[in-house]
């Protein structure tokens, strides 16, 4: 098990063999999301008090979800990055980012979409709206950082470092926001005070779950295996690639 | 030398630095007050608002003022080559970083706590908001502080880094301002304050702890070549 993990950190290792699972991710993910996005249009019935509105919860939930995963894994990365040096680590921590940028915007746009027929607002400074938005800040002050240094090897180790202080802050931050929340605004919580899901509504927001799950791994892979090429295109393998598939 | 003796030096060494040369904690207590008096030009002189707005512009203009501090704290030893001097002398730069913070929150603190009293007139606030305003200062700005070194430490290389220092410091500071105002707040509804306090100071001890540590691996990735 170690001996493997230790050969896939090898640059060209991880090239080779995540080659013949993308295509499976990447068609893995593409079915799970129709068949969850469309068990959860036509499927799923209306919900009694929201009507269709509620169907957005099938990308909104998972978006929320990988938002917050994605950030446990860059944490994870930058250990990796740090404490056992595997330098693809820090390629995949600002990919990882990038995506988890985007999972977060997606998430705080689709909450807002369904807020407004629903509580008739695009926002409201409620506790879980608040730490999702501070999440996405986070991600953008890690992008930032990124685009600063102009040694990628260096801003990696950097961003490692700003992405575990970061995973230390994002509890507190949340239950601060919470309890900032809770002290002056108290009634607006009763709207997340949701019913528990019905399991015919449940199912197919377990299926897109997956799909959204094996999309970013296939996003992060791929964009992962272009940035690698791109980093050691001076080496013998990435060469030898290159005029194999020339010629 | 002993690790301890090490800390004495450092910390003298910062002390006589800013003392003799006092304009840059100066200028940041000048900003603070400054800040602190647009509020009410902009928004509105309406002494009932401005006692509700008090909180919110106090710890903004308390974090605006450590923001600018923070951006020259490692700028001088990196020119100077003294930053070089501690990677190289084998001492754990981690208790110098330390040192330097200590010194440094102690002189930024010094000149905004006396500032503030005098300000807190402005607000209309009776004698026990300014108490609470001066003790959750006081135990909020090593936090802020230390946060803002972590933050100094990314960008001190890097031209044009003000800006850069905001962007991370923000998110990451954003439970410190939360109990900060929360503490002025609750003492305006006569509410208790203490557990407000003790929060504050468990960030404090939490930042002087850990912050250290990963402000001294940020200078040794980010300042050498």
């Amino acid at each position: 098990m170690w001996r493997f993990l230790y050969q896939l950190a090898v640059p060209k290792n991880f090239y080779y063999q995540t080659q013949s699972i993308l295509t499976a991710l990447g068609f893995g993910a593409l079915l799970f999301l129709l068949v969850g996005i469309g068990l959860g249009l036509f499927w799923a019935p209306p919900d009694y008090q929201q009507g269709d509105a509620f169907r957005i919860i099938y990308v909104h939930v998972p978006a929320a979800f990988l938002s917050l995963t994605l950030y446990t894994a860059m944490g994870f990365l930058a250990v990796l990055l740090l404490i056992w040096r595997i330098k693809l680590a820090g390629l995949m921590l600002t990919v990882v980012a990038q995506l988890g940028a985007s999972m977060a915007f997606l998430a705080l746009v689709t909450g807002s979409i369904w807020g407004k027929p629903m509580w008739g607002t695009w926002w409201i400074w409620d506790a879980r709206l608040t730490s999702e938005l501070i999440l996405f800040l986070l991600y953008l002050a890690i992008l930032a950082t990124e685009c600063a240094f102009e040694d990628p090897l260096k801003a990696e180790k950097v961003i490692a470092i700003l992405t575990l202080v970061g995973l230390i802050d994002l509890p507190i931050i949340h239950y601060s926001v919470y309890w900032w929340n809770t002290l002056h605004q108290g009634a607006t919580l009763s709207l997340f005070a949701k019913p528990k899901i019905a399991s015919v509504m449940f199912y197919p927001l377990l299926v897109t779950l997956i799909g959204f799950s094996l999309f970013c791994v296939w996003v992060v892979l791929h964009q992962t295996r272009t940035a690698l090429l791109l980093r050691e295109r001076r080496q013998r393998w990435v060469l030898e690639l290159v005029s194999g598939e020339k010629g | 030398m002993s690790l301890m003796r090490i800390f004495v030096k450092q910390v003298r060494r910062e002390w006589l630095l800013q003392v003799r040369e006092p304009r840059s904690v100066l200028f940041s207590a000048l900003f603070f007050a400054m800040v602190i008096v647009f509020f009410p030009l902009t928004i509105s002189p309406n002494p009932v608002l401005l006692r509700q707005l008090a909180p919110g512009v106090f710890w903004i203009a308390l974090l605006l003022a450590l923001l600018m501090a923070s951006e020259r704290l490692f700028q001088e030893d990196f020119n100077d080559g003294v930053i070089e001097q501690w990677l190289v002398s084998g001492i754990p730069v981690c208790s110098l970083v330390l040192a330097k913070l200590a010194v440094h929150s102690v002189l930024n603190l010094l000149p905004i706590l006396m500032l503030s009293i005098i300000l807190a007139a402005l607000f209309d606030l009776s004698l026990f908001e300014r108490l609470v305003v001066m003790v959750s200062f006081i135990l909020a700005t090593p936090a802020i502080l230390f946060l803002a070194a972590l933050s100094a430490a990314f960008c001190t290389s890097m031209q044009q880094k003000g800006v850069l220092i905001a962007l991370i410091l923000l998110p990451l500071v954003i439970p410190v301002m939360i109990f900060g105002s929360g503490a002025l707040n609750a003492a305006m509804q006569q509410l208790p304050v203490m557990g407000y306090f003790a929060i504050l100071l468990a960030l404090s001890i939490l930042a002087i702890a850990f912050l250290p540590f990963a402000i001294a691996q940020i200078i040794r990735i980010s300042l050498t070549d």
